[in-house]
């Protein structure tokens, strides 16, 4: 069971997001860097832009002015030390691919929203599939790569340059060389770089800078004496341009400069700060420790009230700080300018240093910025501050399903400062448990429970009973969790119930989880109604919490429950529901769903609805190719071929049933699916009369006569289906007897542990067998008590797919039993018709192509062979051939047939 | 002389960078100390793991201070083994 958000707000950036995505606006007292951005320009064809250099090298600068400048059209990423969630910088990708098309991002999006995170390359695959729909050229810039130092992320860039297409074009700005395929790509000529050497400022463009755009008035000896000082960095330049500009002393300045050996940003930065007023350089030196400032921000950590104006004046000072947004709200300074000011900061004011940490992360906290403040509270030395802020801020999380915030916040703090913490363990645990890691969950409930004491025994009495059942059952939930995806139903059902018990009726989210898992432990090992209870349940409180996929799951689980006790237009009435809710978040594409769809389809093929059965099947299908999930693809392969078998096509039925096969030869599925694996492939060849390979696998199924005599002998509930298709198979292969002998074992079970769905199956197979051995009174009573079994959920093809036997029983009960449901009686006959008609030489031979099916469509609402050729926009003649070839697949010879024909088998 | 764990420990280090800093810098470093020589400056102390020290790098190569040698520099012997002896009074 998983837990994902499905509100709509959430899917609205907050803030600081778009300042990641923001392009920056380049400035107007830049030089004009021809030679680059000519290069710029001559390389967009290739994969990928290298800008590697050091800080204060202009990248930045350079790729804003290209892309203004020639109106590029692109979508930036400005990246930071934080960002080491792979998760997350996928999302970064879908903003900004959704920033230059609007339709871009919204699968990718969905399967991001699932707990169980599908394996990233789908989710990728899919991403740059849905990006191939761009038709222009559009750049990504990805900014300030050098922050990325997870694996995961380089391989998600390594899938771009692998599978971009070729209008897509990537630009990496990093101090770093990256760890990709460089090589690879400078060998096929895909990589185009500009370094250090290319981007420091050449003799006329320091020229122009310092005596065009700053004006200075420098001769040509002291502008080589700046030249020289500063090797052409860009930075340097800049700061010592900034240095002379409100001096009147220029050459004295560049004399001294000239003769200093200090590091060029240390001397110039503290040249630069000097000439500016008091005010601003306290201004300074303390937001430097902000990453992003804003007005407000800034003057909560100053205790001023003019922030917002001094960052308006420090922009047009062109001190080094750059905007983030076109609505001047969030300014960042350049990373040396801060960087400098920072260790200044540190140097002088270590205690104020922390303080300032600490208004920032107030300020932060306020609003709703979290992570911003845990963060500033760590920075701050404040650990047990911040542990408490993300304890109190995580339960959200959780319920939202952010497990991948929940464990970065939790991560950020000191580790034995959140093992001494009961409630972030069992937060942890929560998140590593959804996210399957379950060998890390056992320690962090070993400690949750170790320090639960003490912290139960700090509050007053009261109130540390309530908190530690209220702890207790969390932890009894979760292992009550893992218990069932361990397959330990014994476990879990006792763990459930304890968590129940212990948990207050307020922790609706651990509620639940221990209702779904007491549920499964039922359905899987135990009681039906208990499980029954249990999943309607978690339905009530997922509603109760809003939370939709707590609902879902709960909705396709109980619908499971009631399809083992035959009540198949509930299970299909929660199916919908599941589905409804599910694309009413935008969720319907994720593959759970598909199992939905394939359950759904599942109890509309046992009610002969094989149109819709089929429909249901083909989404089905298409999202276990997607998310690659093997015991769906084998549910949804199985369902297929049943609905083709039944609409006559028995080839396709065998393709269809091989290729899951061949799964279930590459992957481990479980027990049940190759059980109806197995059950499929001797329908099919039942179907085509071919002995040959029914015998050989009852040979190789068979259990040993003693062994199946032995009333002790426990059958696992897997075995229990292949037992009864090895009775099909004796009946089939006239060795009635044997096959009365497992269905009466088998016949006992089934009733004691209500499971109807099965028990229906069986009483059939025990009347076919009574028939064979020509006991027809019993055989007929049996089958009586199939069919009130039956009646009530519509069931079909459990009767028809079992051969024309059944038909002729159906009949004599209809002439001998009054109190036989007649109606019901006569629509399995019907439907026998319909099959015989198909299995034999006048059903479908073969398929009708879409254009086909629509020219049948017009037939049967009247119109002429000239009416349907205007609907159709094509000539009467193209008419007259469909018409023929549609002739010829019904095999009938006049359009009234048609229509008839067609009707019978559920074409029209 | 006590083994240094280098990959998970600490570990004493000296990098020499190009440029001058002044010793002011010591708390930027994580206290490492500062000195300089003409044009090179060497930072010189303990550094608490590889992890620690690889971002000790990386604030180096943010300041624009070309890297010209990273060192690790075998200790003598600990202080606190001075101690003990001096506690049992055998000094």
């Amino acid at each position: 069971m998983g837990n994902i958000a499905m509100n709509t707000e959430d899917r609205q950036y907050p803030p600081l997001l778009e300042t990641k995505l923001y392009i920056p606006q380049p400035r107007s007292d830049l030089v004009r860097r021809e030679h680059l951005l000519d290069r710029l320009n001559k390389n967009i064809d290739k994969k990928l832009t290298l800008i590697s250099a050091p800080a204060g090298f202009g990248k930045t600068t350079l790729l804003s002015e290209w892309i203004s400048l020639f109106e590029i059209q692109a979508a930036w990423i400005s990246l930071d030390q934080g960002d080491s969630d792979p998760i997350q910088f996928i999302q970064y990708l879908i903003a900004a691919f959704h920033s230059i098309h609007v339709n871009i991002g919204r699968a990718a999006s969905s399967m991001l929203q699932s707990p169980q995170k599908p394996p990233i390359e789908s989710i990728m695959i899919n991403l740059i599939k849905e990006v191939s729909d761009i038709s222009n050229n559009c750049v990504m810039v990805l900014d300030d790569y050098h922050a990325i130092d997870t694996k995961q992320i380089h391989n998600i860039v390594e899938m771009l340059l692998d599978y971009l297409p070729m209008q897509i074009h990537l630009v990496i700005a990093t101090r770093v060389d990256p760890p990709l395929s460089l090589a690879r790509l400078r060998g096929r000529n895909q990589l185009a770089e500009l370094r250090a050497a290319d981007l420091s400022f050449t003799h006329s463009e320091t020229t122009v800078f310092l005596n065009i755009m700053m004006n200075l008035g420098l001769s040509r000896q002291e502008i080589s004496v700046l030249e020289t000082r500063t090797e052409g960095w860009v930075a340097g330049l800049q700061l010592a341009a900034l240095s002379m500009q409100s001096r009147d002393d220029i050459s004295e300045f560049i004399k001294t400069f000239a003769g200093d050996d200090r590091h060029i940003v240390d001397y110039l930065v503290e040249q630069v700060l000097n000439q500016q007023s008091q005010p601003i350089q306290d201004f300074l030196v303390q937001t430097c420790i902000l990453t992003r400032l804003s007005g407000p921000l800034c003057d909560f950590v100053t205790g001023q009230k003019n922030g917002q104006e001094m960052l308006v004046d420090l922009e047009r000072a062109n001190l080094f700080i750059f905007p983030l947004d076109n609505k001047r709200c969030w300014y960042r300074y350049h990373h040396l300018f801060a960087d400098l000011l920072h260790a200044r900061l540190r140097h002088s004011k270590r205690k104020k240093e922390a303080e300032l940490h600490m208004r920032a992360a107030e300020w932060f906290a306020r609003n709703k910025l979290v992570a911003e403040a845990v963060e500033h509270t760590i920075s701050a030395g404040n650990y047990e501050q911040a542990a408490l802020l993300v304890e109190h801020n995580t339960f959200g999380l959780l319920s939202q399903g952010k497990l991948n915030t929940l464990l970065k916040w939790v991560r950020t703090l000191p580790k034995e400062v959140a093992r001494r913490r009961p409630w972030l363990c069992i937060y942890q645990a929560w998140a590593l448990c959804f996210a399957g890691q379950f060998n890390d969950v056992a320690p962090l409930l070993k400690d949750a429970e170790r320090c639960m004491h003490l912290t139960a025994s700090k509050q007053d009495s009261n109130l540390g009973d309530i908190v530690q059942q209220e702890m207790m059952g969390n932890i009894a939930a979760i292992q009550a969790h893992i218990s069932v995806l361990s397959g330990d139903f014994h476990q879990a059902i006792e763990y459930a119930n304890l968590a129940i018990e212990t948990l207050p009726k307020s922790s609706l989210f651990p509620c639940s989880v221990a209702h779904w898992a007491l549920g499964i432990g039922n359905y899987l090992n135990g009681d039906i109604e208990i499980a029954r209870h249990s999943l309607a349940e978690v339905v009530k409180l997922g509603r109760a919490m809003d939370n939709v996929w707590t609902t879902v799951t709960g909705l396709t689980d109980l619908a499971s429950v009631h399809q083992i006790q035959g009540q198949l237009s509930q299970t299909a009435t929660l199916c919908r529901e599941a589905l409804q809710l599910a694309t009413e978040c935008g969720a319907q594409s994720l593959g759970y769903m598909g199992r939905v769809e394939a359950k759904l389809a599942d109890v509309l093929y046992e009610q002969n609805e094989l149109v819709a059965a089929k429909n249901y099947l083909t989404d089905s299908i298409e999202k276990a190719h997607r998310w690659k999930n093997p015991n769906h693809f084998v549910y949804s392969y199985c369902l297929l071929a049943l609905v083709l078998r039944a609409q006559g096509n028995l080839k396709g039925s065998f393709d269809v049933l091989m290729e899951a096969d061949h799964i279930r030869g590459k992957f481990p599925i479980l027990p049940v699916l190759e059980s109806m694996l197995e059950k499929c492939n001797v329908r099919l060849w039942l179907s085509q009369n071919n002995m040959k390979p029914i015998e050989h696998w009852a040979e190789e199924n068979d259990i040993k006569d003693a062994k199946r005599n032995d009333a002790s002998f426990k059958i696992s509930k897997d075995k229990k289906q292949m037992l009864i298709t090895l009775a099909r198979v004796f009946i089939a292969t006239d060795n009635a007897d044997k096959a009365l002998n497992i269905l009466k074992h088998l016949g006992g079970d089934a009733e004691s542990e209500k499971r109807i769905g099965v028990l229906i199956e069986i009483l059939i197979l025990q009347a076919l067998a009574l028939q064979a051995l020509n006991k027809k009174t019993s055989a007929l009573k049996v089958l009586e008590r199939a069919l009130a079994l039956a009646e009530p959920g519509g069931y079909v093809r459990v009767f028809v797919d079992e051969g024309p036997s059944i038909a002729i029983l159906l009949e004599k009960l209809l002439n001998d039993k009054a109190g036989v449901s007649r109606a019901y009686v006569n629509k399995l006959l019907s439907a026998f018709q319909v099959d015989k008609l198909i299995q034999t030489q006048d059903g479908l031979v073969e398929q009708l192509s879409d254009r086909e099916l629509e020219v049948l469509r017009l037939i049967a609402a009247g119109l002429s062979n000239k009416k349907i050729a205007e609907a159709l926009f094509v000539s009467l003649s193209t008419v007259k051939t469909h018409l023929r070839n549609i002739y010829g697949k019904l095999n009938v010879h006049s359009r009234t047939e048609a229509i008839a024909k067609a009707k019978k088998l559920e074409i029209l | 002389m006590e083994k240094q764990n280098v990959w998970h420990g600490p570990a004493n280090y000296q990098i020499k960078v190009k440029g001058r800093l002044g010793s002011q810098w010591s708390d930027w470093f994580g206290g490492m100390a500062v000195e300089s020589e003409g044009a090179v400056t060497t930072l010189t102390g303990q550094v608490l793991d590889q992890s620690a020290l690889h971002g000790l790098l990386a604030r180096v190569r943010d300041l624009g201070l070309p890297l010209i040698s990273v060192n690790l520099v075998e200790s003598r012997q600990k202080h606190n083994k001075n101690t003990m002896w001096a506690k049992f009074g055998w000094i």
